[in-house]
């Protein structure tokens, strides 16, 4: 009894002592805080300035520079050359190791040179001016997932560049460490990263050049393509067929991620319509594709990847839906799991 | 007007609605959307140079724009301190209070942190491995089983060659999905082609789409 009595006082006595310093422990914590805070307040509009800067910067500047791509273990080398003037904008990306492969898009189409697989594959762009121009990054909307804080300047490629740090709040999508060139904006160097840091892809300028003015012939393609296959999506509009025009829903959406707009668009090598549903959390973009089942061969069953982009796909009915986008495998696993048809509105459809 | 509605507006301008039928009836009952959509393509028209000369004769809009910047006249003026930075300031910290109050409580009751945070770190064990299976560099990076020269490209590894024989995974279905969705990416707005270099990053022995085993 007696001993229990004093086990009893003791263990009072530790929890005490416990409480005390925990106490301790948050006034220190809560004193740190408002300097935090207030920082924090003010680098918000330093950040936002710094991401407009930034997507002005990439379309609206000439320049042409070598670039190394890592993905895990791999590494290639890449020039870009972006031109601007009175045609609009221009780009031709040219891999500099291997393939040969090249990537020339405009106002109007993409076109992808695959010297590789002989192949030409052509696609409609987006324009590029819509109206209004909207800037799509919103600082608010980001905060909603992530975390953003500047971390100091470092040098990229001979430039002196502010570092941004864009962290993930959940796994449902990766983190960005940027570094942004101090004069122009232009993005200089990205480190990719999954919810622990660790980098899953990355970009970096080792030359980089700008230019008041670049000329046609440097934007023209360098392979010959005239004995290669050529595969180009019409350019007239795809209306769904009867059959496919039927609703889709997503019912599993991870947190912050909205349908942005919904369009029909062709494959170019199979000349089949697609659904295109687009989603996104204001930073990463997630493209759910739906099109009627043919060839099934081709389908991109269960989870694949390409670097940084994740891709799920499963059959539904006489449908097919792949999902893809620059999210973690889980995202695109629970988006495309989740499509399922929408109830039927009676009266609408046949 | 949302920013929703706008954008709707000008993606019904660049046809790029599939659903329009709703944006329409807006449109048609709504006299500043009405309002808002000739403007659209006024500016549309005077960017693009479409204006008749009757309308605009000599309308470049462009140099007029650059000859106004000219004469603008270059304002050199002290910063000047500001009170509302000064209530913001004093803002953060009552916020900040506030905060540090929160934190005081749930820290002063481990139970009510700690059933917080169970339900989080149980959240998806499936996801971790697949995370996990991602940094793997030795399950990623297979080796193209076939890289014989004009083969079509079948550069798919298989992580688990068993379980995907009779699965693969075409590039060319992949590349074509990527293109739509690059085009439509948001973050092509703030990198340009960029997104493009996982496509022409490919070299001849490497893998393009290496496929993830976590079939059930």
């Amino acid at each position: 009894m007696r001993n229990n009595r004093l086990l009893l006082v003791l263990l009072r006595i530790s929890r005490r002592c416990y409480r005390q310093s925990l106490k301790r422990l948050v006034i220190f914590v809560s004193l740190l805080m408002p300097l935090n805070l207030v920082l924090a307040d003010q680098h918000q509009e330093e950040i936002q300035a710094w991401l407009e800067k930034m997507h002005s910067a990439v379309h609206g500047l000439s320049y042409e520079g070598i670039f190394v791509y890592g993905q895990h273990n791999q590494l290639s080398s890449m020039k870009i050359i972006h031109s601007v003037d009175k045609n609009g904008e221009r780009e031709r990306l040219i891999s500099m190791d291997g393939s040969g492969r090249e990537v020339i898009r405009d106002n109007n189409r993409v076109v992808c040179y695959l010297p590789d697989r002989n192949s030409v594959v052509v696609q409609k762009s987006r324009p590029r001016s819509n109206f209004p121009p909207r800037f799509p990054i919103d600082i608010n909307t980001l905060q909603k997932n992530y975390y953003l804080s500047l971390d100091g300047k470092g040098k990229v490629a001979g430039y002196i560049s502010q570092k941004i740090n864009i962290l993930p709040k959940d796994k449902f999508r990766y983190g960005y460490h940027l570094w942004v060139e101090e004069k122009t904006g232009l993005l200089l160097k990205t480190h990719l990263v999954v919810e622990d840091d660790i980098p899953v892809e990355q970009f970096m300028f080792t030359q980089l050049h700008f230019y008041d003015h670049i000329s046609d012939e440097q934007l023209k393609p360098g392979v010959d393509s005239s004995q290669f296959n050529w595969f180009e999506a019409p350019a007239k509009k795809q209306h769904a067929s009867s059959k496919a025009a039927r609703n889709w829903q997503v019912k599993h959406l991870p947190a912050g991620f909205l349908p942005d707009i919904k369009r029909m668009t062709t494959l170019p090598e199979n000349l089949m319509p697609v659904e295109h549903l687009i989603f996104s959390d204001g930073l990463a973009t997630v493209s759910v594709f739906i099109e009627e089942m043919m060839d099934s061969e081709n389908n991109l069953r269960g989870g694949s990847h390409m670097g940084a982009v994740h891709a799920f796909g499963r059959a539904l009915d006489d449908f097919y839906v792949t999902v893809i986008g620059e999210v973690p495998f889980v995202t695109v696993k629970m988006i495309g799991e989740s499509v399922a048809p929408a109830v039927k509105v009676s009266g609408k459809n046949d | 007007m949302s920013d929703k509605a706008k954008e709707r507006l000008s993606a019904l301008m660049d046809d790029e609605l599939v659903d329009f039928e709703q944006d329409i009836n807006h449109l048609q009952d709504d006299d500043s959307l009405k309002q808002r959509w000739m403007r659209y393509h006024l500016i549309r028209d005077v960017i693009s140079g479409h204006l008749p000369d009757a309308v605009a004769p000599d309308f470049d809009l462009a140099a007029r724009v650059s000859v106004a910047l000219e004469h603008e006249p270059t304002i050199l003026a002290p910063r000047r301190f500001q009170p509302r930075q000064l209530m913001k300031q004093a803002a953060g910290l009552a916020i900040a209070a506030t905060v540090s109050a929160i934190a005081i409580i749930s820290i002063q009751n481990p139970d009510i942190s700690q059933t917080g945070v169970t339900p989080l770190a149980a959240a998806d064990k499936q996801g971790e491995k697949v995370v996990a299976f991602n940094q793997n560099p030795a399950l990623v990076s297979l080796p193209a089983t076939n890289s014989a020269k004009g083969a079509p490209l079948s550069r798919t590894a298989h992580a688990h060659s068993h379980k995907s024989a009779g699965n693969r995974a075409s590039t060319s279905k992949f590349s074509g999905y990527l293109l739509n969705h690059n085009e439509y990416s948001v973050s092509a707005n703030m990198q340009g082609m960029l997104p493009y270099m996982r496509i022409v990053g490919a070299t001849q022995n490497q893998p393009v789409i290496i496929r993830i085993a976590n079939e059930k």
